[in-house]
């Protein structure tokens, strides 16, 4: 009995029960914001009433949401690539062989702290890390003779708050990449090593490759929650200095939703979302189409 | 056997009474964010004070933090769920007031107690549309507050103007041991403060104003170009904390309170209440106000936050009471005395005692000065403060020049106040 | 070899002190401020050990009912959104891995799709929809939304996990006679033991850092988890930071107590028994 000869309906079993709940609990909603993004809330109806696409055209308009675009690629881009470069080294490390395991184990341990401090905790820790009289800037002065200001300069802003973002985060990752190198069949290091590779051949031609489909998805999850980010940056910087840090969902917040604009937000969600998805299906068939495998 | 039929019965009808009892209390709800800040013992004094004179309504607080207030209660409101009586700021007020869930306050106005009409000054209704939708519990106005201490420490008298504070700035800029004249708020964090705090306030002084009636920009005049660059020769001469521009573009609101309770800067730019915030922090602190200043005009900012009254409500003319219990003199009295919160009685603030707070004192010559401006109700409040503190940025940064950036501000806030 | 065991040692000793230095030094700091006044936070030079030890924050904290019951609900609502999410996550995980089905790679999209939206737009119709149920202000809508937060990218990391494992060992249950569901769980859920691990703490923390929803769906600390609790930290004119800190660490404390205990059971490497 091969288990991928043809299509087993059966399979649907196994999505139904989320498939119900994410139908129920999310579709609809976003249904009626796409709904919403047609119209415009008007005192003297005191309901919305239709607009057409006038949501849209006055967004496009908007060179505030231009800024805030390119701003959330960079940072969303920045932050793959620095918690992948985080994360996947780390987790290398922690898989080696070590001699003593308690010690490991401890590291280990220790290593998911950050992870534990939500948004706002955070925000406020390195917002005390990182002021202009702060220990940081204090140990800069101290042995190099200069001070940064790092939520206040914007040419600085963004990327300290990718910093941030990162170090909040990066335990996650090296966790799920962990648990990916766990799953590598000893077999195969084996067999290279037979073979005279290095351990960085070991890694570039035994490792990752297993891990594609992971490491793929993590960059799927690290763009879709990047791309949306609010909690930490905003706490932070609220988009200043000089909109540095003045990323897409601030726009859908300041302007949509804190005036009560909501057909105006509900067309920028939907655009965001849009976005998104054009560039994650893209992503995901550029990688499929290259191993010439189908998903 | 009669006396277990007997008790049987009489319990009956207490389980039947007890909750007919319970229904027959009229609820009003009062939506606040002031519990961190006044303790949940005040509130709970306000509220049983006020149930007191009413027997039969409780009233319950619900407390929502301020960062999240506006988003809390529009949703309630949009939902037709908003409270009897809400604690509103200016700069949310108008989005509330097109959802068409403020009520108009002027009937109850007219028919109010003999109490509140001779103690309620009319210029604490908040007017849009037309219409009071909004009236102050207590105001503020903003100019140079002082540590007495670290004054007297040095020798130094009080600044009474805007040329003799950079005089003392540069007797106590001292960055070996980090501290500063004064500390002010230029980051994005803070937008609306520094629209207030800074930028209005010197605005007034300067003898501009920000709009014009119908809201329009007026602020890119030559007394906005004044305005600016008094604060960026400040910058430019490292006075104010931390020393550098990049570095004040760091520093919030809350920022410059804990340094200014920590005693790294001995001045800040604020309100009354921060006497009280400060001693918080910091017991032995002595805060007063520096004398008015004048420069062009000797006026000051008028702000405040007050409460606002649903139009959905079930019993208005209960919220219309609460209200009134809100700004009676007992209330006002224990607010002035506790808070430093210059509260909306006339006759609390005419007391003597007043005159010689430290803080509310010099502010009653503030607010009463002819040239004095009261901030307005505005669409988009909150962008508006956003626009002028990026304009102002940019200036101080170096990269337009003082009417560039005020020019390009106008015309932002004007297409946010027009577009809606 | 005891040589190069001696370098090995120094080398991954001293590496994992660094990375534990970098990393840990912003907590540390984070947990003694817990422990200051807040104007020595902001004294110059900048202090890192205390100079006025006071744990106000904390007793305030621990003397104040109202934070047990955040901590009970943030755990009672992070808890079974976890197991919901990763219950449901891992069937249609399942689901998506090992069958061909017409439409799957639309429904993976899709799936994933419902991720796209920033938060804020869902916050008045979640509103409505929880009023309109009688679920305003119970653990069921907050245990349900944080589920469906999570479910989209538990669910591809689930089928990632199990793609990695080989089909051989499912064929041999089923020839034996198992069902496809007594394969994944006997057999090919224990294989993926490491990513259900590492899932579940995405989950986890994803519901325990909510929000707004928690906030617009809940009225006072009945049902409220501990992201409100933090949240009235934040007066309008100051900031109370060493409680955040404090709160912090009470709160977290037994997250870590747990990880570290747990993980050195859970995580281990897959012997080569398994394989064969």
């Amino acid at each position: 009995m091969k288990l991928r000869e043809r299509y087993d309906l059966r399979g649907f079993w196994f999505l139904a029960p989320a498939l119900v709940l994410l139908v129920l609990s999310v579709a609809f909603p976003l249904f009626r914001v796409f709904q919403r993004s047609f119209q415009e809330f008007s005192s003297e109806a005191g309901a919305f009433r239709n607009v057409g696409i006038q949501q849209y055209s006055d967004l496009v308009g908007d060179p505030l949401f231009w800024t805030s675009l390119r701003n959330t690629l960079v940072f969303t881009l920045g932050s793959i690539g620095l918690h992948l470069g985080i994360a996947f080294p780390i987790a290398l490390f922690f898989n080696a062989k070590w001699p003593n395991l308690r010690v490991r184990n401890f590291f280990r341990g220790v290593v998911i702290l950050p992870f534990l401090f939500s948004p706002p905790a955070a925000a406020l820790l390195w917002g005390l890390l990182f002021r202009p009289l702060g220990p940081i800037n204090y140990g800069l002065t101290q042995l190099f003779g200069t001070s940064v200001s790092f939520l206040g300069d914007p040419s600085w802003a963004l990327f300290s708050v990718m910093l941030v973002n990162a170090w909040v985060y990066f335990p996650l990752y090296m966790i799920l990449i962990l648990g990916g190198l766990q799953s590598i069949p000893p077999v195969l290091h084996d067999a290279a090593r037979v073979d005279g590779a290095s351990w960085l051949q070991r890694v570039v031609h035994v490792t990752i490759p297993h891990l594609r489909t992971l490491l793929m998805t993590i960059v799927i999850i690290d763009f879709a929650t990047s791309f949306i980010h609010f909690d930490l940056v905003w706490t932070m910087t609220k988009g200043g200095p000089l909109r540095s840090t003045y990323l897409i969902s601030f726009f859908l917040y300041e302007k949509g939703l804190a005036d009560f604009r909501y057909g105006y937000g509900s067309a920028v969600g939907v655009v965001i979302a849009s976005f998104m998805a054009v560039c994650i299906v893209a992503y995901v068939l550029l990688l499929t189409r290259q191993q010439g495998r189908t998903a | 056997m009669r006396s277990i039929v007997g008790t049987a019965l009489l319990l009956c009808a207490l389980v039947v009474a007890l909750p007919l009892g319970a229904s027959a209390d009229t609820q009003l709800v009062w939506a606040e964010w002031w519990t961190p800040e006044w303790g949940e013992d005040v509130i709970d004094w306000i509220v049983s004070t006020f149930e007191a004179e009413h027997p039969g309504v409780t009233v319950e607080p619900f407390f929502i933090p301020h960062g999240q207030y506006n988003d809390e209660l529009l949703t309630l409101c949009q939902a037709g769920d908003c409270p009897d009586v809400m604690g509103m700021e200016v700069t949310w007020a108008e989005a509330f007031d097109r959802l068409g869930v403020l009520a108009d306050l002027q009937p109850w106005v007219a028919d109010a107690s003999d109490a509140f009409t001779a103690e309620f000054n009319p210029g604490w209704l908040v007017y849009w549309d037309g219409r009071p939708i909004m009236a102050y519990l207590y105001t503020n106005s903003y100019g140079v507050i002082i540590n007495e201490d670290m004054f007297s420490d040095r020798g130094l008298e009080p600044p009474t103007d805007w040329e003799e504070l950079r005089e003392v700035l540069r007797e106590f800029k001292d960055p070996s041991s980090g501290q500063w004249g004064i500390a002010l708020p230029f980051s994005t964090n803070s937008a609306c403060h520094f629209m207030l705090y800074d930028f209005w306030t010197r605005l007034v002084q300067a003898g501009g104003h920000m709009t014009d009636e119908n809201g329009l920009a007026r602020f890119d005049s030559p007394a906005g170009v004044r305005t600016l660059e008094y604060y960026k020769s400040l910058l430019e001469e490292g006075l104010v904390y931390p020393g550098t521009t990049t570095g004040a573009l760091a520093i919030g609101e809350s920022e410059f309170r804990e340094l200014f309770a920590a005693e790294q800067v001995a001045m800040i730019l604020s309100g009354p209440f921060e006497k009280s915030v400060a001693e918080e922090r910091n017991p032995d602190i002595q805060v007063a106000f520096a004398p008015p200043f004048s420069d062009c005009t000797g006026g000051h900012l008028v702000t405040g936050s007050g409460v606002a009254v649903s139009a959905q409500a079930e019993n208005p003319e209960l919220a219309w009471a609460f209200v009134e219990h809100l700004v009676s003199f007992e209330v006002a009295a224990k607010m002035i005395g506790e808070r430093s919160l210059a509260w909306a009685n006339t006759r609390a603030l005419a007391s003597p005692a007043l005159q010689d707070d430290p803080m509310l004192g010099p502010m009653s010559a503030m607010v009463s000065n002819p040239a004095s401006q009261s901030w307005t109700v505005l669409p988009g409040l909150g962008e508006l403060c956003g626009i002028i503190m990026e304009h102002a940025q940019d200036f101080f940064l170096g990269n337009v020049s003082a009417q560039q950036a005020l020019d390009e501000a106008a015309e932002e806030w004007n297409a946010v106040v027009t577009g809606g | 070899m005891i040589g190069r065991m001696a370098i090995r040692k120094a080398l991954l000793y001293s590496a994992g002190t660094l990375i534990a230095l970098l990393v840990l030094f912003p907590a540390l700091y984070g947990v003694l401020t817990s422990f200051k006044p807040v104007p020595e936070i902001f004294s110059y030079p900048p202090s890192l050990i205390p100079r006025d030890w006071t744990i106000e924050p904390y007793t305030s904290i621990l003397s104040q009912e109202r934070y047990t019951r955040y901590f009970l609900n943030g755990y009672l609502i992070s808890i079974s959104s976890t197991v919901l999410c990763v219950l449901l996550g891992g069937l249609a995980g399942y689901g998506f891995s090992r069958f061909r089905l017409p439409v799957k790679r639309s429904l993976m999209l899709g799936v994933l799709a419902l991720q796209m939206f920033p938060g804020a737009v869902l916050m008045v119709p979640y509103f409505n929809m929880a009023r309109a149920f009688g679920l305003y202000d119970t653990y069921i809508a907050l245990i349900l939304i944080d589920t469906t937060f999570a479910l989209p990218l538990v669910t591809w990391l689930l089928k990632s996990y199990f793609d990695s494992i080989p089909v051989a060992l499912e064929e041999a249950a089923l020839v034996d006679g198992c069902t496809r569901l007594r394969a994944l769980v006997s057999v090919v859920a224990p294989l993926a033991r490491a990513g259900f691990i590492g899932t579940g703490v995405f989950a986890f923390i994803r519901a325990w850092n909510e929000f707004m929803f928690a906030l617009i769906l809940t009225r006072g600390p009945t049902r409220a988890p501990v992201t409100v609790g933090l949240a009235e930290l934040f007066g309008q004119y100051s900031i109370q930071w060493n409680s955040v800190m404090a709160l912090t660490v009470v709160a977290t404390l037994p997250l870590v107590v747990v990880f570290v205990l747990v993980q050195r059971h859970i995580i281990q490497g897959i012997t080569s028994g398994a394989v064969k």
